[in-house]
């Protein structure tokens, strides 16, 4: 598996995580193309606590590596990189290639 | 349906959610109390009843001589465990409102090393020793080991970033082993727990096919880490004994062959451990059934543990009642992996479970007997069957709550009760309970029948199903219809409640003789005459 499908599986990964204490009917998508965070965003606000927790870990088991998906800005930035699966994806590839 | 409360001093929405969605039984639907309002929340009314309260704290949080204690404030050790004693008296205050209370104990996060070498470990201890002490006085609050699930969690046990964020101080994989833990205890309450292991032989109970390499070849002891490993497996089998779990086997062999296998000098289990075997060639699920039959069990009581994945998935296809867990390939974690199954849990063992597989094999001689009898009247009055009734006691109770919990085929209603349940309606004006001990030639089965009177009907008819067929229940209906009599009752009522599993306790009634009206069986006191020839019965009170 390369590096892109892993993130891409950790961040599936992290929904199937939230999904598990949620119920059927509220469960998130499990889809890249699944809005996570903002106004139409899937993720009330335990839900994204819990998926951000979930990734980091993870990543963490995956890589070795531990990162931070969230700082001040990113829960009020506009183009924040939390709103889909995809763009949390890219974000999660960014931080692991900075490092 | 159980509803449940959940008391915190953190957001336990995560372990609800789990609680929620876990497809073991039984079902539970969980309210969170306000979080962070612990005491309040244990000291006020509560406008509803629960079945499950579950009070799961941080110790800092409810006990403040001990955030002391972490932030290297002066403190006194006796204050620490004085609060415990005000905390556990909060907790033991709503012992009324559930009828089954679950407290985790105490933990601290691993990187919380205090001064170093024992840190807080010492404190922390001695905390829980005082809690579990302070709780074992209501016998419906039970701790649970919380170190547990944030050892198998390990380092991702505790997250700071959730607890910060949410007030969520455990990872998800804590939560989901509370869930376990708290869904094994209830099932043993509620005498769901798994009675019987099945085990196959070659490669499960020792390494190598017996046909193939006879019993030389065994790998099994010795200095050889797959044959220690084998020994350490037969060893945790032969303990599960001691806590009432029955084995069997279901292997595929030439049985006078396999059973050679018992003469091997490191062979920890002796057929004497087993309570029955089926050993041929015949297909195990059939196998698997025949020995439920012939053990009076369920295929719901059954674990089934084998090492061929084929055998596993068949058994588990043709019987899915039967547990088949997943069985490590590799022997070194066969140990622990019979070790990690919840299926067991139990509120106590007795003297009774200890000397469960002796009763069996005491009635495989039975049998042998009666095969051998001219009748099957013949064979039951060669038993000398004595039933020695009491009155429900404080020596008894333990074990008579034991039986109304676990047993499900002869059993008339039903009901569940806890210790201090059973103890609370047998102190109540016109209810009676009484215990059937029962022994015969060939040795003593102890407490296995229980029966209440509430008046002029029947609450409770429960046999063991070790001692079924051998006309105590006639003994045990007699004996009532003669009390209600003694008591001026012109009737005698026995309200069967049909469960999926209880149908033997009403093909009894049903042949009984008493008359039957939509599952309710009655008896003229004064003229109805249930025979139990075979049974001696004497009141020692």
């Amino acid at each position: 598996m390369t590096t892109d499908e892993k993130v891409d599986q950790i961040v599936l990964g992290a929904i199937d995580e939230v999904n598990a204490h949620l119920p059927k009917d509220r469960h998130i998508r499990r889809s890249m193309d699944t809005v996570l965070y903002g106004s139409a965003g899937e993720l009330d606000s335990l839900s994204l606590i819990n998926f951000i927790v979930a990734a980091e870990q993870l990543v963490e088991k995956e890589f070795g590596a531990t990162i931070s998906l969230i700082d001040e800005n990113t829960l009020v930035m506009e183009d924040s990189p939390l709103r889909t699966a995809r763009t949390l994806s890219d974000h999660i590839r960014g931080l692991l290639q900075s490092r | 349906m159980i509803n449940a409360i959940l008391v915190s001093d953190f957001n336990l929405a995560i372990f609800s959610g789990y609680l929620c969605n876990d497809s073991q039984s039984p079902a539970i639907t969980p309210t969170q109390a306000p979080f962070g309002q612990t005491l309040s929340v244990l000291l006020q009314r509560w406008e509803e009843e629960y079945d499950v309260a579950v009070v799961w704290t941080q110790p800092e949080s409810v006990i403040p001589s001990f955030r002391k204690a972490l932030e290297f404030e002066s403190h006194d050790v006796a204050d620490i465990l004085k609060e415990v004693d005000d905390f556990t008296n909060a907790i033991l205050n709503i012992r009324d409102r559930a009828r089954f209370i679950f407290v985790p104990t105490w933990v601290v996060p691993p990187y919380q090393r205090g001064l170093g070498q024992l840190g807080f470990a010492g404190t922390l201890a001695a905390m829980n020793q005082r809690l579990v002490e302070n709780l074992a006085t209501a016998s419906n609050i039970h701790p649970l080991n919380s170190q547990r699930w944030t050892g198998v969690a390990g380092k991702r046990g505790f997250s700071a970033k959730s607890w910060y964020m949410g007030k969520i101080p455990f990872s998800n994989e804590v939560f989901a082993e509370a869930v376990k833990d708290v869904k094994a205890s209830l099932r043993a309450q509620l005498g769901e727990s798994r009675k019987l292991i099945v085990v196959d032989l070659d490669d499960t109970l020792w390494g190598g096919v017996i046909g193939d390499v006879g019993v030389d070849g065994l790998r099994l002891g010795g200095h050889d880490f797959v044959g220690e490993a084998f020994v350490d497996f037969q060893r945790t089998l032969k303990s599960f004994t001691n806590r009432g779990i029955l084995l069997a086997i279901a292997s595929k062999n030439n049985e006078n062959i396999a059973l050679d296998a018992f003469k091997h000098p490191e062979m920890v289990l002796k057929l004497s451990d087993f309570a029955g075997w089926r050993i041929n060639w015949t297909d195990k699920a059939r196998n698997i059934s025949e020995l439920a039959a012939e053990l009076n069990l369920g295929l719901q009581s059954i674990v089934f543990i084998d090492d061929n994945p084929a055998e596993r998935g068949w058994v588990r296809e043709a019987l899915p009642e039967v547990l088949v867990p997943e069985w490590p390939t590799d022997v070194t974690l066969y140990r622990e992996a019979l070790l990690e199954l919840n299926c067991f849990d139990t509120v106590a063992a007795t003297d009774e479970d200890r000397h469960r597989a002796a009763f069996y094999q005491k009635d495989r001689e039975r049998k042998a007997a009666a095969v051998e009898a001219p009748s099957h009247e013949a064979w039951l009055n060669s038993l000398g069957i004595k039933a020695k009734v009491s009155r429900l006691n404080k020596t008894n109770l333990q074990r008579a709550a034991q039986l109304l919990n676990k047993t499900n085929q002869m059993n008339l209603r039903t009901r569940r009760m806890t210790e201090s349940e059973l103890w609370e309606w047998a102190s109540t004006p016109d209810h009676h309970v009484w215990t059937f001990n029962i022994s015969d030639k060939f040795g003593d089965s102890g407490l296995v029948g229980i029966v209440s009177l509430a008046g002029g009907r029947v609450e409770d008819f429960v046999l063991s199903c070790r001692a079924m067929g051998r006309t105590v229940e006639e003994a045990m209906v007699r004996f009532l219809i003669d009390r209600a009599k003694q008591s001026g009752h012109a009737t005698l009522s026995f309200e069967y409640e049909p469960t999926e599993k209880n149908k033997p306790c009403l093909d009894f009634f049903k042949a009984s003789g008493l008359v039957e009206a939509d599952n309710r069986f009655v008896a003229d006191t004064q003229t109805t005459d249930v025979a139990a020839p075979a049974v001696e019965l004497e009141e020692i009170s």
